[in-house]
């Protein structure tokens, strides 16, 4: 638990100070000779001054007194400097940032955390050595990435949040070459989107063990596939290539910030607009989405699971698309001031989210998640007459209103007449955000969930990286412009 | 109103002297400590319809500290507050761990000395401090009445690094930039970026009139393009882009010998470019530093591709020994930190009647590689891209979707390019402000493939 000295500013100033202390480590192994191991240390706060019409934001590693005073001397220069040249004219401070009721706290459910990381180097060469040189492998990699960080909010002097958060991501990854075809496969780590919360349950969860024989294994049966064919057909997407489709093609359209237009010049646009929310149907019957920071047992570990965001607004479950109709956007409570501003009253989540104690809150995405249906995996497989099942995204682009994208996956597998055919290499498929969701025709059920997350979603002027979840079933959708990005 | 940073560059400089000394005190014999910093102390102002819609300042030192003994290494990142006996604590703190990790870890077979011991200062006055407030006040009153967006940003940076071998490196700036755009419609805009050393109002002044002048073709509806292959003039920031995702992997030998360079085939099959094509990587054009890792000076000018060619590669010490090959000073990363293009025939002034009739592309958005082994690209058009008839400018397009190669791109597609080079300063912020940029023209395709 970090105390602070906190900073004082005149009685009509309300001041906020976010302290965030956070450490990485990185061990891998390339070819099976571990790297020297990355180890990282950071710590540091955000002074938050809001007066009426205005906020001001300083960064500063220097947590004295001093440090933190200076800190709060400078945010709230920049509160009266946007108080009269800003965008928050008509807003008095209790609009731009309100205290909590109540003091808000998270810690991540770890079944096991080892006391002594060392032993990890042995378990990490164990899985790299387990794999023979073999004709046709040219690159092996098998690493693990470990954060922890712990996030603290006082508002006016009353400490208000207390999170911690743990995440431990091992990996494993094979490149082959057989007859001038180069295919790598990716198990596990950010590269398959495997990102959870959690401890060295980590381990058993993603599979770790045998997972670089897994990987060589499916690069080396890509390497002898056809390529994806080329077709208008059917579409089946596995949890990893829905997770990129979910959040390139609903969560970034959604942020309402993006819809105010703050991420124009940056980040980009959004197809939806202000007058969308509550009419639009952003997709069919069967999409319902939600915004869900981790209040089931299911969702608990997800990436980004909390209880409140980086400007203390409690985070609570709530349902973004219902049954295919536009409910509410993605955006923090200022930004739904701002709405409300502009004659659109609009309800908030909680995702003010920064990306560590040295950027200001933005909207963000966080844990955007589509709800199980009800057809099992072989009722996908059984429903397509001609089409292809994608899984792992290895290559994703959109347009900046988040309309015209193209993704390629690792995996493709062939389906006809309800049979899947065999394997296909380099699969890729396009579409348009606004038309793709409404061909969505099944849904998976709960067997077919996976819950999933990415470390790189990026956004923001001056830009920031951020964790977000995506959970999802298996989904099928029809009509789409299937091929092979291969030359 | 005052918006100067808790401490100035030169008491960063004296800190940094004094920590870096002290860290050494604590070696244990046969062990080389190494400490660096990079610090950025900047104002960011994000603006969103000529009004400040989010504005702080951040003092971000982020400091790097390492200990190699009897060819084992192990490292940390670290963040400095400045205030010594903090910061001491810490880095005692981070020493007892760092060899808790070096104990454990076995000999490194990459291992790479360092070079010999040199020291270099360069050090920029302080008198460049750009006025926050009057630049605020100069925004808003140039930009009146204008849907401006984008982000201004300003302050010193500085880099430093030291090792008890003898090793000293020092270096600061101050540099601003204001990357902006101005919206005529939904996603209609002309985009700029302005930067250097000192901020000026009459730069700013120009380039809102030259935008006043050009934007109003952007209210014309927009043209819906069909899936084709279009001949394209693609303006110097779309080149820059795709330069830039070339540089992905495409220079580094790494990346060429582990089968995961876009590049690959010119070096492995002797694939060419168009003649057209000289790229050199030229940091010192871009203000970077040419400290290498392992205390290298990597050269002024690095030639990558003459006349079409890929004549060299990225080589760092680190892939040298592992690969046994010769070095050639480069940093981990292998890639350009100032890439140059060099210019074609194409008179700027005339472009658009050269072009005739196809694609105006001022900018491209979201490129990545569909295959990176072929260097199948794709992306979208963005901002002013405007469709082209006897050479004159009819209306903007739909942003559209293309389906590409680089080969044909900066190959066989590739008519000519501009004479006129312009310098792409670099402009992203994750972590924080960093140098380098891209020099290129503009350039003249025969064809491109829109698909969507």
């Amino acid at each position: 638990m970090i105390s602070i000295d906190f900073p004082k500013l005149p009685s009509n100033v309300r001041t906020m100070v976010r302290v965030v202390e956070s450490a990485h480590l990185g061990l891998k192994t390339s070819k099976g000779i571990l790297e020297p191991s990355s180890l990282g240390h950071s710590h540091g706060a955000m002074v938050t001054a809001v007066v009426d019409q205005g906020i001001g934001f300083s960064a500063t590693a220097d947590l004295s007194p001093a440090g933190l005073q200076h800190a709060a001397d400078h945010a709230y220069l920049l509160a009266q400097l946007t108080s009269r040249t800003g965008l928050y004219a008509g807003m008095a401070k209790d609009d731009i940032l309100l205290k909590p009721s109540a003091s808000l706290q998270w810690r991540t459910p770890i079944a096991h955390v080892s006391r002594d990381r060392r032993p990890w180097m042995d378990l990490l060469r164990d899985e790299a050595n387990s794999l023979r040189k073999t004709s046709g492998l040219v690159y092996w990699e098998v690493g693990l990435t470990e954060d922890i960080s712990e996030h603290f909010i006082w508002i006016d002097g009353e400490l208000i949040s207390d999170q911690k958060f743990m995440y431990l991501m091992p990996y494993s990854t094979a490149t082959v070459c057989v007859k001038g075809v180069t295919q790598t496969r990716h198990l596990g780590g950010y590269s398959s989107q495997w990102c959870q919360q959690g401890g060295d349950d980590a381990f058993e969860s993603m599979g770790f063990k045998s997972s670089l024989k897994r990987a060589f294994d499916d690069a080396m049966a890509l390497a002898h596939a056809p390529s994806c064919p080329a077709l208008r057909g059917e579409l089946i997407l596995m949890p990893d290539q829905m997770l990129m489709q979910i959040h390139e093609s609903i969560g970034h359209p959604l942020e309402l910030d993006r819809i105010l237009g703050d991420e124009r010049n940056y980040a980009g646009t959004s197809f939806v607009s202000l007058d969308m929310f509550g009419s639009y149907q952003y997709g069919s019957e069967h999409l319902t989405v939600r915004f869900d920071p981790g209040t089931n047992a299911t969702t608990r570990n997800e990436f980004a699971s909390y209880a409140c965001d980086d400007m203390g607004s409690q985070a609570d479950n709530k349902i973004l698309i219902d049954r295919g109709q536009l409910v509410r956007p993605l955006g923090g409570r200022l930004s739904a001031k701002r709405a409300a501003k502009l004659g659109y009253p609009l309800d908030f989540v909680a995702n003010a989210r920064a990306s560590g104690w040295d950027r200001p809150p933005i909207d963000r995405m966080a844990n955007i998640n589509i709800d199980p249906g009800s057809a099992s995996f072989n009722d996908l497989i059984s429903s397509v007459d001609h089409g292809v099942l994608m899984t792992t995204n290895v290559s994703w682009s959109i347009d900046d209103s988040r309309n015209k994208f193209q993704f390629g996956c690792e995996l493709g597998y062939e389906i006809r007449a309800g049979q899947i055919v065999g394997l296909v290499r380099n699969p890729g498929y396009r579409g348009v955000s606004a038309s793709f969701w409404r061909s969505l025709s099944m849904v998976g059920d709960a067997s077919t969930f996976e819950v999933l997350g990415t470390p790189n979603c990026g956004k923001g002027e001056p830009n920031q990286g951020a964790r977000v979840g995506h959970a999802s079933p298996a989904c099928r959708f029809n009509n789409v412009e299937i091929f092979s990005t291969a030359s | 109103m005052n918006l100067r940073s808790q401490k100035p560059v030169d008491a960063w400089h004296a800190w940094f002297n004094d920590i870096s000394r002290t860290f050494f005190t604590y070696a244990l014999p046969n062990e080389e400590l190494s400490i660096g910093v990079n610090g950025d102390l900047a104002d960011f102002l994000r603006w969103n319809k000529a009004a400040i819609v989010q504005a702080s300042h951040i003092e971000r030192v982020v400091g790097h500290l390492s200990i190699r003994s009897r060819q084992r290494q192990a490292g940390c990142s670290v963040v400095f507050s400045g205030e010594r006996d903090a910061d001491l604590a810490m880095i005692r703190r981070q020493t007892s761990q760092l060899r808790s990790w070096l104990s454990s870890s076995p000999k490194d077979p990459f291992y790479v000395p360092n070079a010999a011991p040199h020291q270099t200062e360069d050090r920029t006055p302080e008198t460049h401090f750009v006025d926050v407030t009057r630049v605020v006040d100069d925004i808003r009153l140039i930009a009146s009445g204008l849907d401006l967006v984008g982000l201004f940003a300003t302050g010193p940076m500085f880099s430093g690094s030291a090792t008890n071998a003898g090793h000293w490196f020092w270096h600061d700036t101050h540099r601003y930039f204001f990357d902006f755009s101005v919206y005529a419609s939904r996603d209609k805009a002309i985009k700029k970026s302005l930067a250097g050393a000192m901020w000026s109002r009459a730069e700013f002044e120009f380039a809102i009139a030259k935008i006043k002048e050009t934007i109003p073709v952007l209210y014309t509806p927009e043209v819906k393009l069909s899936p084709d292959d279009y001949r394209v003039l693609l303006a110097p920031a779309a080149v820059g882009d795709l330069l830039a995702l070339a540089s992905w992997g495409g220079f580094s030998t790494r990346a060429h010998l582990t089968n995961d360079s876009p590049l690959l085939a010119m070096r492995t099959e002797g694939k060419r470019l168009s003649p057209l094509i000289n790229l050199v990587d030229r940091p010192q054009e871009f203000g970077v530093p040419l400290l290498s890792d392992y205390w290298h000076q990597s050269p002024p000018a690095f030639e990558l591709v003459r006349n079409g060619e890929l004549t060299n590669c990225f080589i760092s010490p680190r892939t040298a020994v592992e690969f046994n090959l010769t070095h050639n000073c480069a940093s981990g990363g292998e890639s350009p930190r100032g890439l140059t293009l060099e210019t074609g025939r194409l008179d700027e002034l005339h472009e658009l009647e050269s072009l005739n009739t196809g694609i105006y592309v001022s900018d491209l958005w979201y490129l990545n590689y569909s295959d990176r082994q072929t260097a199948r690209i794709t992306g979208t058009t963005r901002f002013a891209s405007l469709w082209v008839e006897n050479g004159k400018p009819i209306a903007p397009v739909a942003a559209a979707r293309f389906d590409e190669n680089l080969y044909s791109i900066f190959g066989s597609s590739l008519i000519d390019l501009g004479k006129t080079a312009h310098t792409l300063e670099y402009t992203g912020t994750y972590g924080s402000r960093g140098l380098g940029g891209i020099q290129c023209p503009s350039a003249m395709l025969s064809q491109f493939r829109i698909v969507l």
